[in-house]
């Protein structure tokens, strides 16, 4: 596959506490999930919080990785979702929740916070 | 966080605690008094008057006198400071991605 069919386009939406990020990678499932679950590896392209080290949670390979990412709130949970795509490449889904979210807000859309969540959707 | 605000910090402090967020959550079904509020829940007055008092240093919720009662309600712009997390969220995503492309072009095969 050529360079040039790598698909660069990300898609960012909010939900309630969490931004969804949606990303196709001309690259297989495997070799995407090493540059996610070898420590060395992802912080060469993620970093590293300037609050403390990060943590995984949740191994479940070959497709779905946690990480908590230490903030000054709290730790910000971070979830890898690598899915198989059509041209062998990989179609990575990436949820990263606010501090607070191991205890979510979970807002029905009713009464006056309706308009709150509807001005999210709007600013994503 | 270089953009982490104190205001942020409030809010997600007061909402990570919770019964407190169930508090809030409950409070999203309309205006109410403390009475009322605490019927839902299993805890003392005191306590959820005590939940009430830190939602609204984080101003996640308002009150309103009237005579001898006070209701209490959300303010929905309160949870604004968690758009500031949400927008840069979304904004620093594209540059990882970015370059976990280019850490995949010299990964081995």
């Amino acid at each position: 596959m050529s360079e040039a069919a790598t698909k660069s386009e990300t898609d960012a939406r909010p939900a309630n506490d969490t931004v969804v990020v949606e990303c196709d990678l001309d690259a297989p499932p495997a070799k995407v999930w090493r540059a996610l679950a070898e420590p060395e590896i992802r912080t060469e392209w993620l970093g590293e919080s300037e609050t403390g080290p990060s943590e995984v949670r949740r191994a479940e390979p070959p497709d779905r990785l946690d990480i908590a990412w230490p903030t000054p709130d709290g730790e910000s949970l971070i979830s890898f979702e690598i899915n198989p795509s059509q041209d062998g490449g990989s179609h990575l889904t990436i949820t990263h929740h606010a501090p607070t979210t191991a205890l979510i807000v979970r807002l029905e859309p009713r009464t006056s916070v309706q308009t709150n969540m509807g001005q999210w959707r709007m600013a994503a | 966080m270089a953009y982490h605000s104190r205001m942020e910090a409030d809010v997600f402090r007061a909402l990570g605690d919770p019964t407190r967020r169930a508090v809030y959550e409950r409070l999203a079904a309309g205006e109410m008094s403390v009475s009322t509020l605490k019927a839902g829940f299993d805890i003392s007055q005191p306590a959820v008057s005590q939940h009430l008092a830190a939602l609204k240093a984080a101003g996640l919720v308002g009150e309103r006198r009237e005579g001898r009662n006070v209701y209490y309600r959300i303010r929905p712009e309160g949870l604004a400071p968690l758009l500031g997390w949400i927008e840069r969220t979304r904004a620093a995503w594209p540059e990882r991605i970015e370059r976990l492309k280019d850490v995949l072009k010299r990964m081995d095969q």
